[in-house]
């Protein structure tokens, strides 16, 4: 299934911000530093995870009134 | 913790000893150090009173004197050397030093002085010369014209006169005067006066009025324009002036014609009648002239060295006359032992930078060979300390942002460390579009890379801004490049990078696309251009933008709990934190489960896919019951029964649990006696504010001042238990934040408002300007492309950039502000401002 996508990047999102988050060294502004790459990863792994998951099953289909295929090879026709 | 943005540092409220004869080194040391804000301990003394008042005086003079210095440097274009002033930090000035300092200061004022009012003389003296030149000259003129004409017109007469008169001894005419003289002496046989002078041209035709009027027209004018402008020496402005000569009959018109034109402000000048006189005048005028000129350009020169020596050192001196000044403010606040001879000061410093303090105060003893050194001591106290975050060039801007909506208060959760990351992310949500990202972020890259030498620029306030904010724009750039990306917009195009995941089939008239596979990262491109593009990104960024504030949100209220923690306040988590979450996630959050929930599954029949919309307002308006065609799963019905009345209940928990424990808690201390002692110790000043440490034995005056401060704080801090207004208060803060929950949720609808209105405004932008330039043929294109490109290029950084991006920053300084910090943020503080030289310094530059 599709969603697997979903758990595998958070994983990896976790893990690599789990391991970014203990290496990152003792200082005066190491909780800033801390805040800082937890919130990003959450934010940024979250806009993934809904723009992925608004497409996986979507419920309308593009319509167009030309014929250009986004793919760039054989447009049916 | 130093450096720690999450709770602002501990402070201390610190007592110093300083002996009076090391007062002003020590003071100096601190403000150099600029880690101490000193507290007035006499309120109650006015201004005037205070003890160091003639010091302050006579620095004013001396400041007054400078500003008189460099008013007259600036008028006199003498470039002034700008020095690094950080040069002239860690050095205090001795009392010494100051008094050779005004010393110098009076020389150079007085000497600048006594050269400008010279220079004013002179100046005086060299424009009537000039006029009066002027004057002699045209006046030489119409005497010339005028002798021509008397002879026409008086000659027949003239001989008749002379002979009648001769006799009689009126006039005396020599036979044999020169044929010049002659037109003269048939004014003077008329018995015609005149009168020369100078007079601004603008006057001229009310003068020649009035004249006209006042004399009933027994007069005859002339004037002519003098060609040179010529520089009024008291008002520095340039003046054009006509020079008129005026005859006239009988010695009491000409009386009155020198009262006229002195009260219209013409200059009047003394012509002699004779030509021979007047030719020698003129000579002396010109040679006067010319040794004045010597005069001037030499006092102007001397004028010029002196203030460029003044110059060279003009900013040193201010500033060391700035701090000076700032010292004896900050001794006024001091109290006075006058038993031994030492100013007894009080203040809030960082905890932390106590042990700097001592060094700089054992430094001040050293450098001084004081016997006494100034002394140190922290006391307790019951005051409310200031708020200070110690923040670096990153930080400050963010910081800056939560300050303008409130100093959080001391110790309290800080909102500005996570602002740092959600505002430029909420801020990209709205902005994403990658062309836009790069330029936004290429503008920060350059003033960040570039900021010590932008620093020193003042390109006026809107510049300053921005470049305040570098930081806050750089990270902004960046989320707007990641968003940029995840919308697939760059400048409204879209890029195929990892192969769209959408093939088009021709059904009828149209092109269908048929899934093959999920589009790895961001959106399809295969949406963009397709006619329902609208569709699928309003429900996409309308969904997200619920996620990101439900998200945001329950954040904010779980920050509540470090607060209940670390203020002791445990109950408020069971009373305050627990029904809030719970309300605000059992409808809510239930409802970004229902998005997920419906975007997981697979809809083999779209049609048939129920709204989350209808769910939600259904859930409220019959709950218990679902139809079959909004059904998502088994069992909805009833859970989300169940929400719907665990939202319910935490409606009254939020409202009566916190007054109820309160109550019986106020209760069981009131029965053990606790609550009386506390009021009797309220009207003894010396319990009820603080303990000092030893050696505390102050004056009784003092004491009592001082210790009255202490007790008014202490009085309001006491807790007055009125059941009545807790309930109140409980009752606004529970209404508040349940219809907040709401409105606050809709109100994160403007990120997909507003990220819609940019995606479009820019494709708008595309189609009407590059759209049309790329549809033209032949010679027309370059050109068209040349403008079309230019005009597409200024229209998307001022529009796209410059506007949108303001209304996405205040978009999202609403989003902080509001909708996240409402729910924890207290921001009641006082801000920390230290006594430091360097804020002082910046001040008065602006």
């Amino acid at each position: 299934m599709a969603g697997v996508a979903i758990l595998v990047t958070f994983i990896l999102f976790a893990l690599a911000g789990g391991t970014a988050f203990w290496f990152i060294p003792k200082s005066q502004d190491q909780i800033l530093y801390r805040t800082a790459l937890s919130l990003t990863l959450v934010c940024t792994w979250t806009m993934w995870a809904v723009t992925y998951l608004a497409q996986m099953n979507p419920l309308i289909v593009p319509e167009r009134s030309f014929g250009h295929n986004p793919t760039g090879g054989h447009s049916n026709l | 913790m130093a450096g720690n943005l999450f709770r602002s540092e501990e402070m201390s409220l610190v007592q110093l000893y300083i002996p009076l004869e090391i007062a002003q080194p020590t003071v100096s040391e601190l403000g150099e150090l600029g880690h101490v804000e000193f507290r007035d301990l006499n309120p109650n003394v006015n201004a005037f009173q205070r003890a160091f008042v003639n010091e302050i005086r006579r620095l004013d003079e001396m400041e007054r004197k400078l500003r008189f210095l460099e008013g007259q440097i600036h008028k006199a274009e003498v470039p002034v050397r700008s020095m690094d002033s950080s040069l002239y930090y860690g050095r205090s000035r001795t009392q010494q030093e100051i008094d050779e300092l005004e010393e110098r200061l009076n020389d150079h004022d007085a000497r600048v002085q006594q050269m400008n009012t010279s220079l004013e003389t002179l100046n005086k003296r060299y424009l009537e010369l000039t006029e009066l030149r002027h004057v002699l000259r045209e006046t030489a003129i119409f005497f010339d014209e005028a002798n021509t004409r008397t002879d026409d017109i008086l000659g027949g007469t003239h001989r008749e006169d002379t002979h009648l008169l001769a006799p009689g001894g009126t006039l005396e005419q020599p036979d044999d005067n020169e044929a010049v003289e002659r037109g003269e002496g048939a004014l003077r046989s008329a018995n015609l006066g005149f009168v020369a002078g100078v007079i601004p041209r603008g006057r001229m035709g009310t003068f020649e009025r009035i004249l006209f009027r006042a004399l009933r027209g027994n007069l005859y004018m002339n004037y002519a324009e003098i060609d040179e402008p010529i520089v009024d020496p008291i008002t520095d402005e340039v003046v054009q002036k006509n020079v008129f000569i005026i005859f006239a009959h009988g010695a009491q018109l000409l009386a009155k014609i020198k009262k006229i034109c002195e009260s219209m402000g013409a200059t009047v000048y003394p012509v002699d009648e004779r030509s021979e006189k007047r030719r020698n005048d003129a000579q002396e005028v010109l040679g006067r002239l010319e040794d004045l000129k010597h005069v001037l350009d030499s006092t102007r020169n001397q004028r010029r060295i002196e203030l460029a020596k003044v110059a060279e050192n003009l900013e040193s001196w201010s500033t060391v006359v700035k701090k000076e000044k700032a010292i004896y403010h900050t001794m006024n606040q001091f109290n006075y032992d006058q038993n031994r001879k030492a100013l007894i000061a009080e203040g809030w410093c960082p905890t932390l930078s106590i042990n700097a303090i001592q060094y700089a105060l054992r430094g001040v003893t050293e450098r001084t060979g004081a016997t006494v050194p100034p002394i140190l001591n922290e006391m307790r106290t019951v005051l409310e300390p200031p708020t200070f975050h110690r923040t670096n060039k990153f930080t400050v801007g963010f910081q800056e942002i939560v300050d303008a909506y409130g100093v959080a208060a001391y110790r309290e959760v800080n909102p500005g460390l996570f602002t740092v990351i959600t505002f430029p992310f909420l801020f990209a949500v709205m902005f994403g579009d990658f062309g836009h990202g790069i330029f936004v972020t290429a503008f920060a890259t350059w003033m960040v890379s570039q900021e010590k030498k932008l620093e020193k620029k003042r390109w006026g306030e809107i510049w300053s801004t921005f470049f305040g904010g570098r930081y806050i724009i750089l990270l902004m750039g960046i989320f707007s490049i990641y968003t940029g990306l995840i919308y697939n917009d760059i400048f409204s195009k879209a890029m195929n990078l990892f192969g769209s995941g959408w093939e088009f089939h021709k059904h009828g008239e149209k092109w269908y696309g048929e899934k093959k596979w999920t589009y790895v990262f961001g959106v399809d491109p295969a949406w963009h251009g397709s006619d329902n593009v609208l569709l699928f990104t309003n429900s996409y960024k309308m969904k997200m933008a619920i996620i990101f504030g439900v998200m945001h949100m329950s954040f904010g209220i779980c920050l509540n709990v470090c607060n209940f923690i670390y203020f002791n306040k445990r109950l408020n988590i069971y009373t305050d934190f627990l029904p809030q979450i719970i309300f605000l996630l059992s409808i809510f959050g239930y409802l970004v489960i229902l998005i997920i929930y419906k975007w997981a599954t697979y809809w083999p029949d779209a049609s048939l896919a129920p709204g989350l919309l209808n769910t939600l307002i259904y859930m409220f308006l019959s709950p218990g019951n679902i139809g079959q065609k909004d059904l998502l799963y088994k069992g909805q019905a009833g859970l989300q029964g169940f929400l719907l009345f665990v939202a319910f209940v935490c409606v009254p928990w939020m409202l009566f649990a916190k007054p109820y424990f309160l109550k019986k808690e106020h209760e069981k201390r009131g029965g053990l006696g606790y609550a009386g002692l506390s009021d009797e110790n309220l009207n003894d000043p010396t319990a009820a504010g603080f303990t000092s440490g030893p050696g505390d034995n102050r004056p009784s005056e003092d004491g009592a001042s001082s210790g009255a401060g202490h007790v008014e704080v202490a009085s309001s801090g006491h807790e007055h238990f009125d059941f009545g207004e807790i309930m109140i208060h409980q009752m606004i803060h529970t209404i508040e934040f349940c219809l907040g929950a709401i409105s606050n949720t809709a109100s994160y609808l403007r990120l997909w408002a507003l990220s819609l209105a940019h995606a479009q405004l820019s494709e708008v932008l595309w189609t009407m300007i590059m759209g049309n330039v790329l549809l033209m043929e032949g010679a027309v294109l370059p050109i068209a492309l040349v403008c079309g490109f230019a005009m597409w290029f200024v229209l998307t950084v001022g529009i796209l950039l410059v506007m949108e991006g303001l209304s996405a920053f205040l978009h999202a300084l609403r989003l902080h502000w509001v909708e996240f910090q409402n729910k924890f943020y207290a921001g009641s503080g006082q801000k920390f401002q230290p006594f430091a030289f360097q804020t002082i310094l910046a001040d008065t530059e602006e």
